[in-house]
This record gives structure tokens, C-alpha cells and sequence, in this order.
């Protein structure tokens, strides 16, 4: 039926208020701030309108720092897409021991919190890192000559942290791609079609579309990122510092002049991408057998392909096993050793044993279930007013939840400062800067996009039939809500409240804008450990919050099974 | 028991008609179903009448009670989905019992009441499998005692056998019939197919683009169309113009305006072992009630065997039972048709 979509009752009415309310308040008008800011001169309050601070960032280092993000953002795609594609290659032809347990490290980057990715890169494989005093002490050469720091260290982690876009991407579309249209391989075979043909004219062009996909979020992720330039970078610049730098510096108009920019770039290619996916896709899911359909290799091929996948993923846990050696070892104690030799479990017994040593923790899981609470409630209702309701403004409010998707969280934080360093509507006339609050409100904008979209494909997944039938049969509105939609939404509204959560505990990239002494997170406790050369401390909190997300993924699962066998 | 009437009801989608005012009167305890094809309106109408969709004009009635405004709730009206909409996360007996919790009924008259109705519809212990373990024809039976248990006054079946497979639908309908005849609820049937319609309903509207063609028995509709639509859509008819049935089949008594109405059961054919020198206009016929035509194509279906006929370049159909079927009738075989039954049956040639 065309017209299954109700209008706006007195409830649903109060619920979109709400909902205009926040996404006005603390998405757009913090956007809107950094641009007023960024045209005000020196940031002093005048009604002069300047183009002062873009003429100084365009004459300064601008160019020299775009040129860095963008080509950093390069590689990073380069790096993801070739490791990416060929795991999601080697896993879906090929079959070896120990698959299932492998099929699950290849995902590991994806559950660790990026600050902690990039630290275990640093003492993995930075100048002082075990890997390269091991070489080093192997071959006998000065570790300086090939350890991965600056510009080839970030794009390394970005590879790490990244190439997963890849092997989701490439794996998804391989599964359906022998699914639905299995024949179509087969077909080029029995034309007479060699393996290297086939690839060549029938494979790769189907699978064109996850790879530019992929391509334009790894790009997006590395202009957004700022953990690893952050820590690896040294003197290089790229925009985010900027950003943060100018910040620091106290020139608010330079910071939201650099912003603005970072943004235009970043939204741009959100929009490439939304534009990109709505255009018509190879793959379609068709009935028929689920057999599958692969290309034939020599057993030659078949050996060097599954050995150098396996290798490459074994290398691949090892920033987390290293991760675990460092945080059981003795503060100062590991200075010129390959590897530490002294091990402790003092860090993780002071942890939760000192009050003030385990307050970061405590922090971070208070603002990480303000951010969940706020961003379910508006997430589930956002999404249950767009994909039931009618009202003027919908595609509006549709756009603005997905637009902090495409935000630097960098950019975010400084257009929060700059629209609650003073009193607002929006903060109750308080001032939010240095309070609790404005860190869950920071990663509850950051997060938004996750939950609503989870929860508004899941909706549109639950057949308004539904909710119909029970009012045939004597059900009304809050009733059908909670016994009809609810529960079927249930395991997409808590797996991505999860993922919410999960982000929002590890949060570093808006947090260190935001922090202040007392509501200091884990990622910011972190740093200051490593700023104190205490590695052990830093490495104990960084098991603890890969604990937390693992229970966290765990759980996840475990719900969605549940659902499932239902 | 409840007797229903529309009063000038009608919907539009944007700039689309999709129900021109209408007037209906359904009866007490009757099987009424609305006939049509796909994008007739018929499904829109139902869904006015379980009130989730509002009329532009009109008012609905039930038992001389005006319900235009009642929302779905408070209307007493049950309705069967196409995709039966059962609840995915409950069982059988969770689906059943929905309604009753609806209406605070106690846990053990729900209980009672769930088997009882599960009997009916032969499911009984089936109440804790999960519906989607169910086959079609159990899901569907599921929707039908879902709906029957809150004793609705009305109920609304929207296309409810369109998803199963021949045998099972002919099966459901039976129990459908059945269970109508012995509560004698008042239904309304939404169908797109004639055959089920004829089987199933005391009565029919026949609808097209929005509007009612023809409300009748199955017999009358049968064998009496108000219009080329009806006897097109209902009996598969043949239509013969003036001109043809004066010079090929002697009747003189149709106007020019009108056309014959011919179900294929009422043509009979016969071979034409000599080939007559080929018939270029149909002004040089004999009037001896007999013409030739040739057969292009035969469709054997078990019971009766149909037979299309090019017929002074019209495509025509004839049946006759598989009893009489001659091998002699082949594609390409030249056959005399003439015409058996009363054929009185008039229609405007307008479609």
C-alpha cells in the first residue's frame, strides 16, 4: 500500500519537538557557531564580518597540511584496500584449519579503541617499539634506519585499523555474489573463460561498488583521524592538529576556519558516498540455490595464498598481545630491552584498588551511558518518526542525524566549545565547557548516526502489517509499541547501543578538547601515564577497556543469537 | 451478527481515484466478497472498512451505527492480512491470545478460548511452536483464528489464499467457508480470482478502476454480466459483434451498438473435412447459422479442453468437456462453429 505512513498525533507531535529540539541545539547550531566563529577577527566578539583567519591559515600551513592528510588518506586506502581484499579473498575461496578462529582475529581491529591501536603500534613497531629493537638486534643495524615513525608509521595504523572496511565490504559482496549469481562464474567458465579472464571481466567489475564504498569511508576515517598523526605525526602536519593546535593556542577563529574547511571536504565526500550508494548495484539478492560458486586455483597457489594470509593475521593480534605483556610490566623498569623482563600485576592491583587511579574508569563509564541513554532515546525516536510518520521537515531531520557521520570528531568538539562557552538556551543558560556534561553530549552527536541508522533499517525491515493487525485487534498506539515494534526492534536498538557504548568508552578524539581534570576519561589518563613513561599504567588501562569491549561485543552477540533461535 | 452499509464512500491517493463514490449494502451473516484485478481498488475499500484508512467522502455504517470515525480499535472488525501479519516474536498460542489480553480477559478464559478456536482451525497442539517454524497453510490458519477469537462482528479477509499453493488454497477456502457458516460472522473477501469468488460467496461485487461494475449471486453474475467488463473478467465470454451474428449465425436481434455475449461452453465445434474456397468478407456468408474459423491453439486442462480459434480475425475461445474431445481437432484444423444455448445476452460494446 502506498500509504502506510500516519500523520503526527499529539504524542508523536511532543516526541519530534524533542527530537527537532536536540538536533538543532547540539548538531546544527554548534556547526553553525564554528562558522560564525571562523569569520569573526582574532575571535573577539565584533560584528565585522573578516575573512582574516582563512586569508592566514591559506597563507600559512594549510596547502602543506591538506597535502599531508590527503596523502596520508592515499595510502591509507592503497594499504586497506590491498590487505582488505585479499583476506576477503583467501577466507571466502579457500578453506584451512582453524578457520573459524582466524575469521575472527582478521576483525580484531575493529573492536580496539583507536588511542589504544595506536599505542600498541608505537611500542610494537615505533623506534623503541619490541619488533624493532628485535630486528634491530638481529640484523645488527640502528633501529632509526627502518622504524616505521611519521608519515609511514600513521599509515600503518591506518591500514590496521581500516583494511576491516575492506574485508567487510569484499566479503559481503563475494558472499552474494556466489549466492545470487553463482552462475554467472560458472558461465564464464564453461565459455571458455581462463581463471585470469574471468577475475579480470567478470568478477572484479561486480565487485567495483564495494570498493569505492570501502574506499571513500577508509578516506573519510583518515581524514578524520587524529589518534595516530596525534602520537606519530612528530612535526608533520596534518589538518586535524591543526585544528586542535590553533585550539590550544587559544585562536578559536584559526581552529574553526581550519574546521570549516575539514568539513567541507569530509561532508563532500559523505554526500559522494550516499550518492555513490544509491545508484544501482550489481548485486541483487535473486532467489534461487545457495551453493557456492568459487574459481578454481593450483594447489600451489592455493598453499602461498592461505600461508601468507595466515602469517599476516597471526602479525595482526600481536598489538593486542602486546597490549597485554606491557600492562603487566614494572613501572621503569623496561628501558633498553627487547622485550621487558620484569613483570608485575601491581598496575592492575593499583588500578582497582586506588580510588583515584580507577576514577578515569568510573568516568568514562558514567559518560559513555549518558551518551547510550541520550542516543537511544533520540535514535529510536527519530527513527520510529521518519519511517512511520509524515511531516514537513523529515528529510531535513533525516540529513542532520547522518550529518556528524561525516564530521571530524575534532570539529565536533570545537563547534561544542564554541556554542557553550557562553550561556544558551540549549545548556539551560548554563555554560557546559568544563563541566561533565559536554563530554557525553560530544560522543552522543558523535555516535547518533550509528543507532539511528541501525534502528531505522531494522524498522523498515518490520512489516507495518504488524502493527496494523494488532489494531484490528483492539490495540492502541503506546500498547502496539511496546508488545509489536519494540521487541522486533529489540536486537538492533541494543546492538547498536552497544557499539555506542563501546566507542564512547575508548572516546580520545573530542575528549581531549573537552576534559578537564575531574571528568577525565580513560583515553585521556592514557596519555598522561605515557607522558609519565609509566607503560605499564598506560598498558593496564588499555586491557582493561579492551576487557569492557569485549564483554560489550559478547554481549552484543549473544542477544542478537538469542533473537535469532527465537 | 451484523449488517454493514457504505454510503458514498470514496478514496484518493494524491491525484489518483482509487475508489469513485460507492454504495453497499452487506448483509447480516453473508458472504460478500469484492472481485477484481490488481489496482481495482478492492483492498483499499476493505482497509476503509477496518478503518485504517480514512474515506474522502462517505460514511460507513454497521448495524445503523454511524463508525466513519471510530478508529480500528473500537470498530469490531477483524481482519485477515494477504501476508497474514502474524506477530514473528511470539508463538501460536501468544498470536491467538494477543487479542483477549487486549480486552483484559482472565488467563483462564483466554486460555479456553485459544484451544478451542485453535481446534477449529485444526491446529490444535501447535499453540508453543514459534510461528515462523509454521507452513504457509498453518500461518494462515494462525491469522484466521487470531482474528476469530475476539468474536469480531465483521470479518475482513484481504486476498488471505493469494500465497499458498493450488491444493492448500482449495483446502483453506473449505475451511473458511465452513467456519463462516457455523459462527455466522458477516465476511468480506477480497479476491482477485473469479473461480474462488464464484466458489466461495453468497454474493459479489465485481470492481473495476475504482468502481462497482455489477453486485450479484455468482449466477447472475455468471449468467448474467451487466457489462463486457463482468462477462470478460467472471466468464472468460466471447463477444460477437451485430455483423457476425447476423451473417454467421442468423440472429438478427442485436443492435449496433451491442455486442452478443458467448461463454466458451456455449460454442461448438465441429471439423470441416472439405476445404471450402476461403471466406474473404463475412457479407458473401451464407445465413445457415454455421462459419468457419481455424483452430491455432488447444490447451488440454484435465476436465474440459479449450480450444482458441482465429474467427474472422478474432481470437476466440470454446470448451468442451475432455469426454467429447476428438483427437481430429488439431492446430491448423479448419472447424465450422456454431453457437448452442439460448444466447440472449446482450452487452454494450463499450468496455
Amino acid at each position: 500500500m502506498s500509504n502506510n505512513l500516519k500523520r503526527l498525533t499529539f504524542a508523536t507531535g511532543a516526541l519530534l519537538l524533542a527530537v527537532a529540539l536536540f538536533s538543532v541545539g547540539y548538531i546544527l547550531l554548534p556547526l553553525f557557531s564554528l562558522i560564525k566563529q571562523s569569520f569573526l577577527p582574532d575571535g573577539i566578539s565584533s560584528s565585522l564580518f573578516s575573512v582574516r583567519a582563512y586569508a592566514e591559515i591559506l597563507r600559512s600551513t594549510f596547502f602543506e597540511a591538506a597535502l599531508n592528510s590527503i596523502g596520508i588518506s592515499l595510502c591509507s586506502v592503497i594499504g586497506s584496500a590491498i590487505a582488505g581484499i585479499f583476506f576477503a579473498y583467501v577466507f571466502h575461496n579457500f578453506d584451512f584449519p582453524l578457520k573459524a578462529i582466524f575469521s575472527k582475529l582478521v576483525l580484531v581491529p575493529l573492536a580496539l579503541p583507536p588511542l589504544v591501536g595506536v599505542i600498541s603500534f608505537m611500542f610494537l613497531i615505533g623506534e623503541s617499539g619490541m619488533l624493532t629493537r628485535g630486528i634491530a638486534a638481529l640484523l645488527g643495524i640502528a633501529p632509526s634506519h627502518f622504524a616505521l615513525q611519521g608519515w609511514w608509521g600513521i599509515v600503518a595504523v591506518h591500514v590496521y585499523s581500516f583494511y576491516v572496511y575492506f574485508y567487510l565490504f569484499t566479503s559481503s559482496a563475494l558472499n552474494q555474489l556466489s549466492e545470487s549469481h553463482g552462475s554467472v562464474i560458472d558461465a564464464s567458465l564453461s565459455l571458455g573463460a581462463s581463471r585470469a579472464v574471468t577475475i579480470r571481466r567478470i568478477i572484479l567489475p561486480m565487485l567495483t561498488p564495494s570498493f569505492v564504498g570501502a574506499s571513500l569511508i577508509t578516506f573519510m576515517a583518515s581524514m578524520a583521524s587524529f589518534s595516530a598523526p596525534f602520537l606519530f605525526g612528530g612535526t608533520t602536519r596534518f589538518l586535524t592538529l591543526e585544528i586542535y593546535t590553533a585550539k590550544l593556542n587559544g585562536n578559536d577563529a584559526n581552529a574553526a576556519a581550519f574546521a570549516v574547511l575539514l568539513s567541507m571536504v569530509s561532508v563532500g565526500f559523505l554526500l559522494l558516498l550516499r550518492w555513490y550508494q544509491s545508484r544501482k548495484s550489481y548485486l541483487r539478492v535473486t532467489k534461487g540455490s545457495s551453493r557456492r560458486s568459487t574459481v578454481p586455483h593450483s594447489a600451489a597457489a592455493r598453499f602461498i595464498a592461505v600461508a601468507v594470509a595466515l602469517i599476516v593475521v597471526g602479525l595482526f593480534s600481536l598489538p593486542v598481545i602486546a597490549i597485554i605483556i606491557l600492562s603487566f610490566v614494572k613501572e621503569g623498569s623496561w628501558t633498553y630491552q627487547i622485550l621487558p623482563d620484569t613483570f608485575t600485576a601491581q598496575n592492575f592491583i593499583k588500578l582497582f584498588s586506588d580510588t583515584h587511579v580507577f576514577e578515569p574508569v568510573t568516568n568514562s563509564v558514567e559518560m559513555a551511558f549518558v551518551a547510550t541513554a541520550i542516543v537511544v532515546f533520540i535514535g529510536v525516536c527519530t527513527s520510529f518518526l521518519v519511517v512511520r510518520n509524515k511531516f514537513i521537515g523529515k528529510r531535513l531531520l533525516e540529513l542532520l542525524m547522518n550529518v556528524p557521520f561525516g564530521i571530524p570528531g575534532t570539529v565536533i568538539a570545537v563547534g561544542l566549545i564554541l556554542s557553550f562557552n557562553h550561556p544558551s538556551f540549549f545548556s539551560a543558560q548554563s555554560i557546559l565547557v568544563g563541566t561533565f556534561w559536554i563530554l557525553p553530549l560530544a560522543y552522543a552527536v558523535r555516535n547518533l548516526p550509528i543507532l539511528f541508522r541501525s534502528t531505522a533499517s531494522g524498522l523498515e525491515s518490520v512489516d507495518p502489517s504488524l502493527e496494523e493487525a494488532a489494531m484490528t485487534l483492539g490495540s492502541t498506539g503506546w500498547r502496539i509499541f511496546k508488545k509489536i515494534t519494540l521487541p522486533l526492534l529489540f536486537s538492533s536498538i541494543v546492538s547498536g547501543a552497544l557499539l555506542v557504548f563501546i566507542n564512547s568508552l575508548g572516546e580520545f578524539v573530542s575528549s581531549i578538547l573537552l576534559y578537564s581534570y575531574n571528568t577525565r576519561p580513560i583515553s585521556i589518563e592514557i596519555l598522561s601515564q605515557l607522558r609519565l613513561y609509566n607503560v605499564g599504567g598506560a598498558a593496564a588501562y588499555c586491557t582493561l577497556l579492551m576487557v569492557l569491549v569485549m564483554a560489550a561485543v559478547g554481549i552484543s552477540s549473544k542477544i542478537s543469537r538469542a533473537t535469532l533461535a527465537e | 451478527m451484523a449488517d454493514l452499509s457504505l454510503r458514498n464512500i470514496s478514496k484518493s491517493f494524491g491525484k489518483v481515484q482509487a475508489v469513485a463514490p460507492l454504495n453497499l449494502e452487506i448483509h447480516s451473516g453473508e458472504f460478500f466478497s469484492l472481485l477484481g484485478p490488481s489496482g481495482c481498488g478492492k483492498t483499499t475499500l476493505l482497509r476503509i472498512v477496518a478503518g485504517l484508512e480514512q474515506p474522502a467522502t462517505g460514511s460507513l455504517f454497521l448495524n445503523q451505527k454511524d463508525i466513519t470515525a471510530l478508529p480500528p480499535q473500537k470498530r469490531n472488525i477483524g481482519l485477515v492480512f494477504q501476508n497474514y501479519a502474524l506477530f514473528p516474536h511470539m508463538t501460536v498460542f501468544q498470536n491467538v491470545a494477543y487479542g483477549l489480553e487486549v480486552l483484559n480477559r482472565t488467563k483462564a478464559e483466554i486460555r479456553t478460548k485459544v484451544i478451542s478456536v485453535l481446534e477449529k482451525v485444526q491446529l490444535d497442539g501447535k499453540q508453543s511452536v514459534a510461528v515462523p517454524n509454521l507452513s504457509g497453510g498453518e500461518q494462515q490458519r494462525v491469522a484466521l483464528a487470531r482474528a476469530l477469537v475476539v468474536e469480531p462482528q465483521v470479518l475482513l479477509f484481504d486476498e488471505p489464499l493469494s500465497n499458498l499453493d493450488y491444493a492448500l488454497r482449495l483446502e483453506t477456502r473449505s475451511v473458511i467457508r465452513r467456519l463462516q457458516k457455523e459462527t455466522g460472522i458477516t465476511n468480506i473477501y477480497v479476491t482477485h480470482d473469479q473461480s474462488e469468488a464464484l466458489a466461495i460467496s453468497d454474493r459479489i461485487a465485481v470492481m473495476n478502476s475504482g468502481a462497482i461494475q455489477q453486485i450479484g449471486t455468482p449466477q447472475e453474475l455468471y449468467f448474467s454480466p451487466a457489462n463486457r467488463f463482468v462477462a470478460s473478467f467472471i466468464g472468460h465470454a466471447n463477444f460477437f459483434s451485430a455483423e457476425i451474428c447476423r451473417s454467421c449465425f442468423g440472429i438478427q436481434a442485436i443492435g449496433e451498438n451491442e455486442v452478443l455475449v458467448v461463454l466458451p461452453e456455449e460454442i461448438s465445434i465441429e471439423r470441416q473435412m472439405e476445404s471450402t474456397s476461403k471466406v474473404e468478407s463475412i457479407s458473401t456468408l451464407p445465413s445457415d447459422g454455421k462459419a468457419n474459423g481455424k483452430i491455432i491453439d488447444v490447451q488440454f486442462s484435465g476436465a474440459v479442453v479449450e480450444y482458441v480459434i482465429d474467427f474472422f480475425h478474432q481470437r476466440i475461445t470454446a470448451t468442451c468437456s475432455s469426454a467429447k474431445h476428438s483427437g481430429d481437432l488439431q492446430i491448423g484444423s479448419e472447424v465450422a462453429v456454431s453457437l448452442s444455448g439460448k444466447n440472449n445476452r446482450k452487452v454494450s460494446r463499450e468496455q
